[in-house]
Parts: C-alpha cells; structure tokens; sequence
C-alpha cells in the first residue's frame, strides 16, 4: 500500500501490511478502587481495523478501561480478549509490554533523557526489524509526522504540538495491531487539536490498526469514530455508530453528552408511531419518543442544534416534521457561514440556533424544531 | 525515499500467545509475595527494635531491665523535673530550627533553580559538605570561636554579648537550623524542579511582580514545605551534637541530653529513655497531623510527561549583592566556624586552644595517617557505608513508591509515620533496641545470630539511613508520572528493561545523590556504630570518639577532618564520573536551563 | 511491579545478609565449644582503658587465646552491657571505677576470681573482699591541676577553695557526662567517714563552691581546655589526665600547669571484671587474662601504650613501679564503698545536675 503524506508535506512511501488490526473483546469487566466501582461489568466488542471512542466525562471510567486493555490496570472480573488471546482477567493479567500495542499519552509520557529519534526507536525494540533498519524505519515515521528534522532534539525543546507528534509516530512505528489513544488532544488549541486529529485518523485507518481512542469531546467522537461507546459511571450505556448515537441517544444523559441545544420538562400528551406529543410550557410539539410513557406523565424534552432553525414569524409547517416555538434572542455570534443565537424560549435557553443572518438581540423569533433531532425520554425506559 | 518491509505481527502474536497466560500468574504471585517481602524487611529492621525499645517503659521487666512487669513509672519521671524542661525545651528549639531551615532552604532552592544567580555551583557543595559536617562539629566551632579566651578573644575582640546570645536557646536553635538547611533545600528544590512555569506566567500575566510569583510558588509548594518543616523538626528533635556541646556548655538541657544521661550513665535507665522516645514518637505524629491538616489531602505531584521549562529570572546588580551577602553568611555560619575550630584543633597539638604556647603543625595528620586507628576502622567504615548506602538507596526507593502513590494509601500513611518516627528517635535508641531485639535468647534460640556481627551493624545504620533517604528520593518519585513508565511497558519493554532504560536514567542523580549522602552519613554515624559493631571491629567514628576521649583532640579532630576529606573525595569522584561517562540524555534531567 | 520485583530482590539480599551471619556465627559456636579444653575460644573484651587493644594482642601473642577488643568509652559500653543483660555477649570489662562492677557483683553477673600476683598496700585497700572483681591499677580524683603561670595560691584543702582567692576560677567534670567525676563528689561526700551526714555535708560544700563561681564542663578534657584557655585557673580533674598535661605541654610564660592533690584523695581503679554466664573454657581464660593483666609482663604493656593518658596510672602489684613520670602517690588517700556510693550515684547525679551543673 502506497501513502501520500498531508502532515510532512512531501510524499513518502512505504509499505504497510494490510488489515494488521485485531479484534477486541471486552467482557464483562469490572474493576473498583476501594470502594469506588470505575469500572462496574462493561462489555464492548470491536472489530479489527475498526476506530472505537469511548466517550465520557472525566472520571467516568473510560480511562480505566483503557489502561485495562493496555494491560496498565488489572481487572476485578471479566475478561479483555485481543484476537485469540485472553489478556486480562481476575487474577491474571498479561503484561503491558506483551500485548502488541502502540499508546498516545495524554501528557505525551517522552522520556525527557531520550533525544526524539531514542523515543521512537524504543518501541521498535520488540519487532524483528534488524537493526541496521530501524533508523530509516524511524526517520521515516517522524518524515510522516512532520518531524523528520528534529530527530536529535529532546522532547523539551520541542514545542507541545511537537511533542504530540513525536508520541504519535513512537506509538506507530512499530506497526502494532492496537493504538490506544488517552485523550491525545487535550493539551492542544483549537487550531491544533483539528489537524492532529486529522492526521491521527490518517495514520491508523493507513497502518489498519485496531483503535481505542478515549475523550470527552463529541465532535472529536463523532469526527474519529467507527463506533462510539458512550460511558458513564463505570458503565457503558450506548454502543453505535456515531449517526445512530446522534439519532437515537439512549438517555438523556447520551443526549446531552453528544450535543444539545437544549431542553426542558414537559408532559406527554399523545403517543405515536415512535413519535410523541409533548407540551412543554404550554407549547405543544411532536417529538421522538425514546423509552416508553404514558400520556400525562413528565418527560425530558431535549433538542440538538440540528433540529432548530430560526424563520420567518407566520412560517406554516408539517406538524408531524417540525414543531414551532417562540422565543427571545439573547445573543448572536458570527460563524463565518452564518449566525449562532442563543434563545430563551418554552424549550429552555437554546444554544447553537443558526440562521443565515444575524437577529438583533432581544428580538423575537419563531423557531422551527425538527421532531427527528428532539427527544423526549420516558421515565421507565 | 526508502521501503520497508515491517515484520509482520503475525509471527509475534504467536509467539507471545504460547506463555502469556503462565507467566501473567507468575508475576501476579511473584508481586504480592515482593510486597509482603518489603514490609517483612520494614518490619524487621524498623519496626520491630524500636517497638521492643519502647516496650521497656511499659514493661521493664519484660527486657529485664526492672521488676515491673506493667508500670507508667518511667512515664512520671520522665514528666518532671530536668527531663520535662528538656522536652519542652526541644520542642521550642525545633520548631524555631524547623521554620528557618524551611525558609532559608526555599530561598536556596528558589536562587539555585530560578535565577541566574552567581556560585549555585558553589552552594550545591556547600549544602553538600554541610550535610556531611556533624552537628557537634559546628557546635564545637562557635565555642572555639566565642568561649572566653577563645579565637576571637585571642585576636582582640570581645565575642561576651554574641556568646550570651549564642550559648542558649538560639545558638542551639541556629546550629539545627543549619544542619536542618541541606534536608530542606533537597525536599523543596526536588518539588519545585517539577514545577512549570505556567504559574509564574500565569501571575506575571495578571500584574505580579517577581514578589507574588514567589508566594505563588510558595503556596504551589505547600507540601513539600511542609514536609521540609517536619523533617527538620524531627532531625533537630534527635539531635544529640548540639545537646552534648553547645546546649550542654551553655546548660540548657533538651530532651536528647536527658536521653542519654539516662542511657549512658551508671545505672543504665533503659525505662525512663523510653518513656523519653515514647514523647518524642508523640512528637512527631503531632507534627504529622498538623501538616496533614494543614495540607488537606494535597500531594505533591506535579511533574508529567509533558516537558516544561521554568522560568530562569535574571539577577540585577543589587539582588546579586543581596545574594552574596547572604551567601557568604550562610556559609560563615554553617562551615566556616567549625573549620575554623576542628581545623585549628586539628592543626595544634595539646587540646585545640589557639592561644598559649601550642604550635601550629602537621603533626597530628602525619600521626593519624601512619596510625592504625585511622587506617583500619575508616576502611571498615567505608566498606560497610558502601554497602549501606546501596542497600538503603534501593529500599528506600521503594518507600518512596509507596509514598509517592497518588492518594496515599494507608499503608503509605503508616509507612511515612514510621520513617519520620525513626528521624525523631536518637541513633542511640535504635542501638538498644537492636540489642534488645537481636539479642534476646528466644531469638538465638531461632538459630538467629546476627548480633555481635557487622550484618547486625549493617543492618541497622540501614535502618537509621532508611528514613532520611527515603525523603530525599521522594520528591524526586514523585515527579516521575506513572505514565514514563507505562509508557515502555506499553511500547514494548519489560519491566526489567523499564527500569533500567527509563526509571534509572530519569532518577539516576536524585539516586546518586542519595548514594553519597547515605554512604557520607553512615562513615561517620556514631551512636549505633558504638553499640553494635562486632568487638574486633572498630568502626572510624568510634575510634574518632576514643580519641577525642583520651585528650587527644588534635587527633581526633585530624581523624574526623581525613574522614570528612575521603567522603569529600568520593562524592567528588563520584560526580565526576558521572559527568564523564553517563548518557548525555541522563544529564538533562532535572538540570534547569 | 518491577518496584516489587525489585523489592523482593533486595529482600532476598538481605536475608543472605542475615542468613550469612548467621551461618558463619553459627558455624563458628559449635566448632569452638565442642572440644572445649583442646581448642581455644576467643574472649570478647569490652574496654575503655588506652591500652586495651594492645593488651588483648600481647595475650594473645603469649597465650594463643584470641582476644576480641570492644575498645570504646565507658559510658556505651556500660550502655551495652546493660542492654545485654538478658543474654551477655562479653567475656570481660575493663573500664575505670568499680562502682558498676559492685553494682554487677550485686546482680550476680560476675565470676568472682582472686589472682595469685601480690597486692601492695593501696592495691590491698581497693581489692574487694569476695574478689567478685579485679583493679589492675589506680588513678586518684581529684588532681588539683591549676595554672602556675596565673597563680601562686596553692590550696591544701578542699576548703580553702571556697575562699575569696578562688572565685570564678575553679572548674570540675560534670558527672553526668564524665564517668571519673562522680566517685570525686562521693569521695568528698565520704570524707567524714559517716555515711548518714557525709552526703548533707558534701552537698553544702559544693552549693559553697558554686556560690564561689564554680564552673562545670563536660569531662576532663573540656575543663582542661578552659585551664589552658585562661577560663578558670584550677581544674579538678582525673590524676592521669592531669599528668598527661604536665607532661605534654612545655611550660610557658602564660600557661605552667602544676598539680596539687588535696586530702583525701578518693581512689579510681581501673578494674577487670568476668562474666559469669560464659563457659568453662573461657572462663579459664578469662582468669588467664586477669593473671597476665597483674603480671609484670602485662604492667609493662599496660604503662607502654597510653604514655599521656591512661598509663599513667599506680600500679597495686608490689612487682611493678609505677612510671617514671608519675609524682609519689598522694599520702592521704581513700576507697569509698562502691556498693553504697554505686547506689546514690542518680540521686546525687540528678541533684548535681538541678543544683550545681
């Protein structure tokens, strides 16, 4: 397979062996600290070559799985399965160093004695590559990152982006059939975060890894992921694609956690197909029913960003596509493709409303929402 | 551009796969049986001689040092009279020593890490040779300066208004600080390396000048203050130097002093010098809890993977002035009074007095050199601290694992009060208490006979070594995030092959340094060398002692000098080759710039 | 975990570390006390005396037996005697006064052994009745070490030191820190003979003499310092060591240290004692090593070794005389009953301590 390189610029080429990427089984793992369950009988499969997030808050729980498949962290019970190989269990674990992984820090973790060449060399220590090999091996990879002159460096006279890369190409070098990711954007700008992000999707999906990549920014989930597994206090609560995870969150708590604009309580009033009514407010809308509830009862309404559009005061629409609130502008910020308002309305305060031009603030509005991007939660789901 | 072919993992995943699971459980016994192993050592060299130490207040007869089987007597003598004001008089010298080693080792710490101050090299010595410079020798120097008819009588000032100053609570308060310098500067400096310099850019940025960002970096350095104040508090607490000179002369009796007049003079009191341990221990678990109240939970751990350069401020001329103003102070008060007095004394013949008709020569060196007093014992001393020393490094390594652990367990917890416990206690009460432990029938009886043997001696300047090691290695652990490491488990290196490639180069000078100091402080330990070294075996600083015993001060002191000079030597040797032969990488570590 | 791998070697290492010892000591008590009376044991000598070290080469050199020296300061010494008490590891003590050896007489730690060699008169004084311990020689306290150069009065009784020409000028030991001074307040508590007033009436003198400016330094050496230092012009110290300043500083035109003993002087042997809990053949030994001790052969090493300190001391033997450099032994002389005066020695000392120090 042949590679054109976006992060160094010049084109570079070399051969990777193809669909390298392992299948991992999680099982049924648990894991406490004390009296604290960070982990509480999580399971999780994900296919080989397959990019997975796990998307959370911090404290979580998502980087105690993560170190579990690293083998950093032992498990209380279940099982971590890599391909054929049962690598943790209760009472067993197989060391971090046997597992034929690749890992990206969240601090970044360069030893600070190593000059950026000895960091990523390192990990070409347990691969055949003869030795002679290695130091092309390795230019090579930091050519791929952008960092092919600054090999005899230390870690501390680069800058944090740089850094980031150095951990990024010592995580791949030796082609490993597993790159975990810890957060690997956190410590980085805005500007940054997006390119990193972009070249580290570029490099697994080239080397066909299998990827478990953890953060607690949806954007960065949805923009990376395969598969999404969404958790929370030791659990994980929704798996899916990230379009079904948008679509159809579980829980409110998927719900907020993967982008809302907003929400409020309302009572059900009559039930659909899949569809509901709900009056939030005194204002009443169809909505996506998820769970199930009866009508009179109170239901968590909630609306993503995509659902809402601001028109025109007397607009006419399809009660069964979209619902009509009202509401107050409160602030309008310039996107460069158009305006994001915020708006107090019977929804709640709703953010990320985006029309093509600005309203003044303290201006009514109507805005329309989609019924497929608001969801009303029933209590017994 | 170059192709590669990768290895395929195929191969590898096969290869691990056969022995993986065998060998998981292997390590998951060989851990626990470790760790059980390390608390068994604790337990043994540690705990155990000074819990049967502190048995013999409660239970004189136990030990057969009284008739008493259960008895608080030793208690209520120990709460009266001379002794009380000893304790009292303890606390207050301490407390005073502990708060000025703090300060004065942060303001070191600070110059020598964040500015460009002139001589840091010179101070990182100076702060050195203190540490190995004995707290009676500094005592022993301000005497031969400011007692009448002394050096500055002899050269025609009048020293009677420093002496009524010195010779009292704040001289002896001052010498502790002093020696209490070195403790806290490591404590402190250790810390503030991990610190980046965001801090000082986040006060710079909101309007501080450099004033503000040394209170921030105070208030970011809490624990390790604190931790420095606590050190310092319990050495000064034990400190037995200035209590048999300086405190002595100038009759202010503290706690040590009552400690040894019960353990040294005839009859033996072994019950009442318990009960004095006994306050001591109390002592220090007071002060444990304040730091703990006063931290609140913090830990100290700063340092990450993610490399940060402080902030080196620029010196102007007349912060440069302050700086060698103080500098030279600092030194005239800790190593230049007692060179003046151990060097003169070691130069004059007779018992070290400058005026009268002694002569100034090399007779007493030319006297020790050929002597086997000197010859015999400082080769046994040294070999024994070489030993020591390394065995005390890798164990306090792992006591500092175990402190360092984030959170602190509570094992962790009892580890730190034990340790600081041991700092509280004189050398002289881990001696009887090894006597105690080590040489009870039962024990002989087990088949164990290691008293009467270096191995006994060995292990017991371990055990005196042990607490004050492990402070110096903690901070240095504790700036090491668990992710370097984890890093090369996770990238392929065994656990063998982490230490040795990430571990040891990252702490390889906090190591070295804890080396030198363990083996500088071991050559010249005394209270234990003086119980437990096998008869037959003269270790230096017993043969130091005898000398000076016997009236032969310009022999003892030349002893002493010759033995400071070859631990001199071998530090100098060491850092030496260090900066010859270890990795350039290595190097950089821990190095501001 | 590679710290508790580490953990386990260094706790392996230390276990060889004991279990070595162990090993070799082991190994080695069996082989020596197996075949008692063929084979030879090495005595453990605890010691404080100068001489010490070469006293246990010159017995062995004549004898064959081995001799483990524990030289160090009395003070540790007794110290580790007491600690052991429960399992003694010495064969014998050899330090200055007999009180402790009255006080382990008392215990029964010692094995009482009379030695053939002949006693002089001051040797027949000091030798205790049941022989439960052996003084191999005699220093006297208090020398009267003063100044010659700074002063011409000369005192010729303790009393006369509370006069007006010795204020401020009068330095001693303090006993809780020097082991000679302790037997000199008890011998000027015994000078009266009566035990039931001597103790008041001592106490009176020496609240006298620190109302007369007495100065108190730790030991013999630190009071001798302040002689030569021009602090005081009149040490009262241990006879060997003042005689050792005699004889190693030349005269000056500021400092002629000359020695003056007042009545009584209070006899300070140095003293051998046998532990009673070792076996037969070192017991033999033991008694061996007293013989040679009081023998002119080992007087001779005994006064060759420590020719500024602690040979200087009186023989008791009528074979040996004493140095050349010693002054005739002071006339008025006096042995306190050390099992009496043994048992004030902490209240006296912690009297000392609040009252006079």
């Amino acid at each position: 397979m042949t590679a054109v390189l976006a992060a160094s610029g010049a084109p570079a080429s070399f051969e990777l062996p193809a669909g390298t990427g392992v299948e991992v089984e999680i099982s049924g793992v648990s894991r406490s600290f004390g009296s604290v369950a960070a982990l509480d009988d999580v399971s999780l499969a994900i296919e080989p070559g397959q990019i997975a997030v796990l998307l959370g808050p911090s404290g979580s729980g998502k980087t105690t799985l993560l170190r579990a498949v690293a083998g950093i962290e032992t498990v209380d019970a279940g099982t971590i399965r890599l391909g054929e190989r049962v690598l943790s269990r209760r009472g067993s674990t197989t060391s971090a160093d046997r597992r034929d992984l690749g890992m990206v820090f969240q601090d970044y973790a360069l030893w600070p004695h190593m000059t950026v060449r000895d960091n990523v060399a390192f990990a070409l220590r347990r691969t055949r590559i003869p030795i002679a090999d290695r130091r092309a091996r390795v230019d090579e990879v930091l050519g791929r990152v952008g960092l092919g002159e600054h090999g005899p460096r230390y870690p501390n006279e680069l800058s944090g982006g740089q850094q980031q890369r150095v951990a990024l190409a010592r995580a791949i070098v030796a082609n490993p059939s597993l790159l975990l990711f810890d957060e690997p954007l956190s410590n980085l700008d805005a500007d940054l975060r997006e390119r990193m992000r972009v070249e580290i999707s570029t490099l697994v999906r080239e080397s066909g890894a299998t990827a478990i990549y953890i953060t607690h920014d949806q954007s960065e989930a949805f923009a990376l992921a395969d598969v999404i597994a969404v958790v929370e206090a030791g659990r994980i609560v929704q798996v899916g694609s990230p379009e079904s995870i948008f679509s159809h969150p579980a829980t409110p708590f998927v719900a907020r956690f993967t982008g809302i604009s907003g929400g409020s309580n309302g009572t059900l009033r009559h039930l659909g197909d899949g569809r509901a009514v709900v009056d939030v407010s005194g204002c009443e809308l169809w909505v996506t029913l998820i769970g199930q509830a009866m009508p009179g009862e109170r239901v968590d309404v909630i609306a993503r960003a995509t659902a809402l559009a601001i028109v025109p005061d007397g607009t006419r629409v399809d009660e069964a596509v979209h619902g009509l609130v009202e509401g107050t502008v409160i602030d309008s910020a310039y996107r460069g493709a158009g305006y994001d308002h915020v708006v107090e309305s019977s929804l709640g305060r709703l953010t990320g409303v985006r029309d093509a031009q600005s309203h003044p603030r303290g201006s009514r509005c109507m805005i329309s929402v989609a019924v497929a991007a608001t969801f009303a939660f029933g209590n017994n789901r | 551009m170059t192709r590669l072919t990768v290895a395929l993992p195929a191969a590898r995943r096969g290869q691990s796969f056969l022995g993986a699971p065998r060998r998981a459980r292997r390590v998951a016994i060989g851990r626990s049986k470790a760790f059980l192993a390390f608390w068994i050592v604790i337990v043994l060299i540690l705990v155990l001689p000074i819990a049967v130490f502190l048995a013999v207040a409660i239970s004189p007869a136990l030990l057969d040092q009284g008739p008493a089987w259960l008895s608080v007597d030793a208690f209520a003598r120990a709460l009266t009279g001379p002794t009380l004001r000893g304790f009292l008089d303890s606390i207050v010298v301490a407390v005073i020593a502990a708060a000025v080693a703090a300060g004065v080792g942060f303001g070191l710490a600070w110059i020598l890490l964040r500015t460009d101050a002139p001589l840091r090299g010179l101070t990182t010595g100076l702060l050195f040779a203190l540490f190995l410079t004995p707290s009676y020798l500094i005592a022993l120097g301000w005497e031969r300066l400011l007692e009448p008819n002394g050096v500055l009588q002899a050269v025609g000032f009048d020293p009677a208004g420093i002496r009524s100053v010195i010779y009292g609570p704040i001289g002896v308060a001052l010498i502790l600080a002093v020696k209490g310098i070195p403790f806290a500067y490591l404590t402190v400096s250790n810390a503030l390396r991990g610190l980046g310099r965001e801090y000082d850019d986040a006060v710079r940025a909101h309007g501080g000048g450099p004033l503000r960002s040394i209170r921030m970096t105070v208030a970011m350095l809490a624990p390790a203050i604190w931790s420095a104040l606590a050190i310092v508090f319990a050495e000064s607490i034990s400190d037995y130097g200035v209590a048999a000179t300086l405190a002595n002369s100038a009759h202010f009796p503290v706690a040590t002093s009552e400690l040894y007049n019960a353990v040294e003079a005839f009859p033996v009191d072994f019950p009442l010098a318990s009960a004095i341990s006994w306050l001591l221990l109390l002592l220090v678990v007071v002060a444990l809890w304040l730091q703990n109240r006063a931290l609140n939970g913090r830990s100290f751990q700063v340092f990450s993977g993610r490399a940060r350069q402080p902030l080196i401020v620029r010196m102007r001329a007349g912060s440069i002035a302050i700086w060698l103003v103080a500098f030279v102070t600092l030194i005239a008060t800790s190593l230049g009074v007692p060179v003046v007095g151990a060097v003169s004394a070691s130069l004059i013949d007779g018992l070290g007095s400058i005026s009268g008709s002694h002569a100034w020569n090399l007779h007493n060196y030319q006297r020790v050199l050929v002597s086997p007093e000197l010859g015999g014992p400082l080769v046994y001393s040294a070999i024994l601290a070489t030993i020591c020393a390394s065995a005390a490094v890798v164990l306090a390594l792992m006591c500092a694992r175990v402190l360092a652990t984030r959170g602190g367990s509570r094992l962790g917890r009892l580890l730190d009060t034990a340790l600081l416990g041991a700092v509280a206690l004189p050398g002289i009460v881990f001696a009887a208490g090894y006597i105690f432990a080590y040489n009870l029938p039962i024990v002989n009886a087990l088949g164990i006979r290691i008293y009467g043997t270096s191995a006994l001696l060995l292990l017991a300047y371990l055990a005196t070594a042990l607490p004050s090691t492990t402070r110096l290695l903690v901070g240095a652990m504790s700036q090491q995030h668990d992710s370097m490491s984890q890093a090369a488990r996770v990238h392929g290196a065994g656990s063998i092959g982490t230490w040795l490639r990430v571990s040891l180069p990252i702490l390889a000078r906090p190591l070295l340094s804890a080396w030198l100091l363990t083996y500088s402080a071991t050559l010249l330990e005394l209270p234990v060398s003086q119980l437990l070294a096998p008869p037959g075996s003269q270790p230096i600083s017993v043969g130091i002692t005898v000398a000076l015993n016997r009236y032969d001060y310009g022999g003892g002191t030349a002893m002493e000098i010759l033995a400071i000079l070859s631990a001199l030597a071998i530090v100098a040797i060491a850092y030496g080759l260090f900066h010859l032969l270890a990795p350039r990488g290595w190097k950089r570590i821990g190095v501001a710039r | 975990m590679k710290t508790r791998t580490r953990a386990l070697g260094a706790a392996a290492a230390l276990a060889g570390i004991a279990l070595l010892a162990g090993c070799s000591a082991a190994a080695a008590a069996p082989a020596a006390s197996g075949s008692a009376g063929a084979k030879l044991e090495p005595l453990v000598l605890y010691a404080a005396e100068g001489y010490d070290a070469n006293m246990g080469k010159a017995f062995t050199a004549k004898t064959g037996i081995p001799v483990k020296v524990d030289d160090d300061s009395t003070g540790p010494l007794l110290t580790k005697v007491a600690a052991e008490k429960n399992n003694p590891q010495w064969s014998m003590l050899w330090v200055d006064g007999d009180q402790a050896f009255a006080s382990l007489a008392q215990q029964g730690q010692l094995l009482a052994y009379q030695s053939p060699a002949a006693l002089n008169a001051v040797g027949k004084t000091i030798a205790p009745a049941d022989h439960s311990y052996t003084p191999t020689g005699t220093t006297v306290m208090a020398a009267l070490i003063y100044n010659a150069a700074k002063t011409t009065s000369v005192p010729t009784s303790y009393d006369e030191l509370l006069g007006a020409a010795y204020i401020g000028k009068v330095g001693m030991n303090d006993p809780a820190q020097s082991g000679p001074t302790y037997p000199f307040i008890a011998g000027v508590m015994n000078q009266d003979g009566s035990k039931a007033t001597g103790i008041k009436a001592g106490e009176a003198f020496f609240e006298k003499l620190k109302a007369n400016g007495l100065h108190v330094y730790p030991t013999n050496g630190d009071t001798l310092h302040a002689l030569e230092t021009g602090q005081v012009e009149y040490g009262l110290i241990q006879s060997s060591a003042a005689i050792g300043e005699t004889i190693k500083v030349k005269p000056t035109a500021d400092y002629q240290p000359k020695i003056v003993y007042l009545p009584k002087s209070t006899l300070l042997p140095s003293v051998l004692g046998i532990d009673k809990h070792i076996d037969a053949t070192q017991q033999a030994e033991a008694k061996k090593f007293v013989d040679f001790a009081l023998s002119a052969a080992g007087q001779k090493v005994m006064q060759a070794e420590d020719t500024s300190g602690d040979s200087l001391y009186w023989p008791i033997v009528t074979s040996v005389k004493a140095l050349p450099q010693l002054p005739a032994f002071p006339s008025a002389y006096q042995r306190i009953d050390p099992t009496y005066w043994g048992s004030q020695e902490p209240g006296i000392v912690s009297w000392f301590e609040q009252n006079i120090k």
